[in-house]
């Protein structure tokens, strides 16, 4: 999350005030509703410091566990690189950092291209839009594992639903988690099902805050769907298209959940043998936390770079004027 | 447009939250550890870390001659200040009669009290090896061959007193917990893999049952002549404990090499084993490697597939309730009979802050009387030699239990290599991979020593022996 953080958010300082004054005034009231930022901070404290203590204090010691050959035995010796030797030399490692990135470029476009046109045409639902938002976003509140159990039993090469599907359509059945190049395409778009009605709903947020006059001009003008979704949608919704990356980036890139239940032993041809599987079974398989920690290092480096490298091509290359880079993270 | 933005972000925001709140239901391990951690920290028993500032590492170090002295005979050194013990399992379905023996052993030491705590399979590794470090780690836990080398080699492990007769116990159990001499752990139960078969599919093919006595060209016969299109006369798999290394063991070629860094798969006789799997596919009369891939073995019998296949003792009370009657012999031999025994084992965590009860309660799980107790329970077959007629009795189906117990003789010990099991997934994947693609059995056995090597290599646990 840091990555999201690095940029203060000028826009805070243009305040929005609160319809507040409409209510009669306590005598003290000034002291606290007057001065947003007190608010803002007693009401962020607790959060605030849960995150120091769980996640920052925590990524500090994990970064002493990294040079540490800790393997739960009380008598622990500072190792220096060693473990960074194993996460950068050993042939597991750099196998699991390339299925990582081809798994986060398997993800991110496809998830965004189907959020994208999905929202577009949600967008001119009337009625109902309700059904078909909570629709797209159950899959993100269902557990990974109970989705794993449904998957897998789709996909099965006798009896599936989407071999028989295909069937249907003159397709050879295929054993999709047997074979090493459909396994990874498989956790891709469980990943892909999963968590893309979330972006739906983002990106449809951002579309409700395109001006109507907007297309109507574009209208008058003579521009058919495909240049206002091009000329005009896209180039104003390029900050949601790269938070949305961002989030996708983190989710794919992480992930664990849907690799696990697809193929719990990483796949044929450890296909599937992310970074994230290793580092599971560096630590509970073998026990080596130390390599665990720096397999987690270079994974949260990695994957802070890809987020923060989509955030600042998107500033980059899109031009909103001043004031509204503002906006942006 | 700042408004679109802001907007944005702030959907944004929730999703975020969303997400690792999804995470945190979904998460399979990370947060429950932590959990589970902190429920043993507030544990009553806790208070084991409280009540000795003595340094720890003094303790450990003196442990083994201290006990060696001080445990002599159980019940006799009562020293009248009492000890609260905790001991942490993962099966939930044992911890009422875990928590009988240490109640039972509680009435011969009433100065020693011993709870039982059931800790979930996923969490159970993980928080067992932190807990030292954390300083609540529980007194007494169950062992596993497979997770053994990793508390062996990191001095995890109380050594047993040399007053501890383990002679009852079949040898290839008490060897599985045995290294360089030190005896870590006492066996618990055991299980064996035999051969279970669906009469109903014997009887319509008119086939006879299978007897202890086959051979692999009796269930090759036997398999070519069951099939037909609705079922396979045999269920073939890359499973390690099933199937490869019990037919590794019936080859008579030893499964690792002394140092324990090599799996020798890559044996000509060795790899007789691996030939013997696939001509039941290659001949047709097991289902392809795809399709037991996507579905599991036990699955594909259950669901009246096929009509023979390996499995484990734990499997003989689960076949009672299927559709079809089942049956279970022995495996059938090859250039020799034989099986895998594995077993798990109770054992002392050496950062106790009290060996010598623990290792009383170690003392007390050893005798004849605590493994009729166990047995009682009718969940495991007790380790301790003559308490096995008690599980035959408790099974519920018309499988012959003692076919299993009876198979101890020829069995061979799961194999521990010098890394944690990982090697055994690594090298198994392997084999499934290659015997999918179509691979020569030479190249698949090739494919699986290499595999192994190099997770053992990788993951070693010691350099020593």
């Amino acid at each position: 999350m840091t990555a999201l953080g690095t940029r203060p958010l000028r826009s805070g300082t243009r305040a929005v005030a609160p319809p507040m004054d409409r209510r009669p005034r306590h005598p003290h009231a000034d002291r606290w509703v007057g001065d947003e930022r007190r608010w803002s901070r007693l009401v962020l404290a607790p959060s605030m410091i849960g995150l120091v203590i769980f996640y920052q204090i925590a990524a500090f010691g994990m970064v002493l566990v990294s040079v540490s050959d800790y393997r739960g035995a009380p008598e622990v010796d500072l190792v220096g690189w060693d473990n960074y030797a194993f996460a950068f030399g050993a042939a597991s490692s750099r196998a699991a950092l390339v299925n990582t990135l081809r798994l986060v470029a398997m993800v991110v476009p496809t998830s965004l291209v189907l959020g994208f046109t999905l929202a577009l045409l949600l967008r001119r639902v009337r009625r109902g839009g309700w059904f078909y938002r909570s629709a797209l976003l159950f899959p993100a509140v269902t557990m990974p594992t109970a989705a794993g159990v449904i998957w897998q039993w789709m996909l099965r090469p006798d009896d599936g639903v989407v071999n028989l599907g295909l069937g249907l359509f003159g397709v050879e059945p295929h054993a999709w988690l047997s074979n090493p190049t459909s396994a990874p395409i498989a956790v891709a778009a469980m990943t892909c099902w999963q968590y893309t009605g979330i972006l739906v709903v983002i990106f449809l947020a951002a579309l409700r805050r395109i001006p109507a006059d907007v297309h109507e001009a574009a209208v008058v003008d003579g521009a058919g769907i495909w240049q206002q979704t091009t000329r005009i949608t896209l180039p104003l919704m390029a900050p949601t298209v790269a938070v949305n990356a961002v989030i996708m980036t983190l989710v794919s890139g992480l992930s664990l959940g849907s690799i696990v239940a697809l193929t719990p032993n990483g796949g044929p041809r450890g296909a599937n043998r992310t970074l994230g599987f290793e580092i599971h079974r560096q630590l509970f398989d073998t026990a080596r936390f130390g390599r665990a920690a720096a397999l987690t290092t270079v994974l949260l480096v990695l994957v802070m770079a890809l987020g923060g490298s989509q955030l600042w091509l998107s500033r980059r290359f899109v031009n909103y004027g001043d004031d509204d880079r503002s906006g942006m993270l | 447009m700042s408004g679109n933005l802001r907007y944005s972000v702030r959907s944004a925001a929730i999703v975020v939250l969303l997400l690792f709140f999804a995470a945190g239901c979904g998460a399979d391990d990370g947060d429950d550890v932590t959990g589970a951690t902190s429920g043993a920290a507030s544990d009553p028993a806790g208070a084991t870390a409280d009540d000795g500032e003595s340094d720890p590492d003094a303790d450990s170090a003196t442990t083994s001659d201290e006990s060696v002295d001080g445990a002599g005979e159980v019940g006799d050194q009562a020293s009248g200040e009492s000890v609260e013990l905790r001991m942490i399992i993962w099966d939930a379905n044992q911890v009422d009669s875990q928590q009988a023996l240490a109640d039972a052993f509680h009435q011969q030491r009433p100065d020693i009290t011993i709870t039982v705590e059931h800790l979930p399979w996923a969490d159970y590794w993980a928080v067992a090896q932190t807990s030292v470090a954390a300083g609540n780690a529980p007194d007494l836990l169950w062992m596993n061959g497979p997770n053994f080398p990793v508390f062996e080699a990191n001095d995890l492990l109380l050594e047993l007193d040399d007053s501890i007769d383990l002679s009852p116990f079949p040898t290839s159990l008490v060897d599985l917990y045995t290294r360089s001499g030190r005896r870590l752990g006492v066996p618990k139960d055991y299980d064996t893999i035999g051969m279970f078969y669906n009469k109903d599919l014997f009887d319509a093919a008119g086939v006879d049952y299978p007897t202890n006595d086959w051979t692999w060209a009796d269930l090759q016969a036997a398999a070519a002549e069951l099939t037909t299109d609705e079922a396979d006369g045999f269920i073939s798999a890359g499973y390690y404990q099933e199937y490869v290394l019990p037919a590794m063991v019936q080859t008579g070629a030893p499964i690792l090499s002394d140092d324990g860094n090599e799996f020798l798969i890559d044996d000509p006789v060795a790899c007789e084993a691996m030939a013997y799997l696939e001509s039941f596919v290659a001949d047709g009369s097991a289902a392809d490697w795809t399709t037991v891939d996507a579905t599991p073995a036990p699955d594909l019998f259950a669901q009246g597939k096929g009509a023979m296949y390996f499995d484990g003792s734990w499997m003989a009370g689960p076949t009672a309730d299927y559709a079809f009657p089942v049956g279970a012999v022995q495996l059938p031999a090859g250039n020799r009979e034989g099986t895998i025994v594995h077993g798990l084992s109770w054992a002392a965590m050496s950062s106790t802050q009290h060996p010598e009860e623990a290792m009383a309660f170690l003392q007390y799980l050893a005798t004849e009387e605590a493994q009729m107790l166990q047995a009682e329970s009718g969940a495991v077959i007790s380790a301790y030699a003559g308490t096995q007629q008690t599980w035959v009795d408790s099974l519920p189906g018309a499988i012959d239990g003692q076919v299993f117990i009876d198979a101890v003789d020829n069995a061979e010990p799961f194999p521990v290599a010098n890394a944690p099991y990982v090697w055994i997934s690594d090298s198994s994947r392997t084999v499934i991979d290659d015997l999918i693609a179509g691979d020569d059995v030479a190249t698949v056995c090739a494919d699986a020593a290499e595999a192994a090597a190099v997770s053992i290599e990788e993951n070693r646990v010691s350099d020593a022996d």
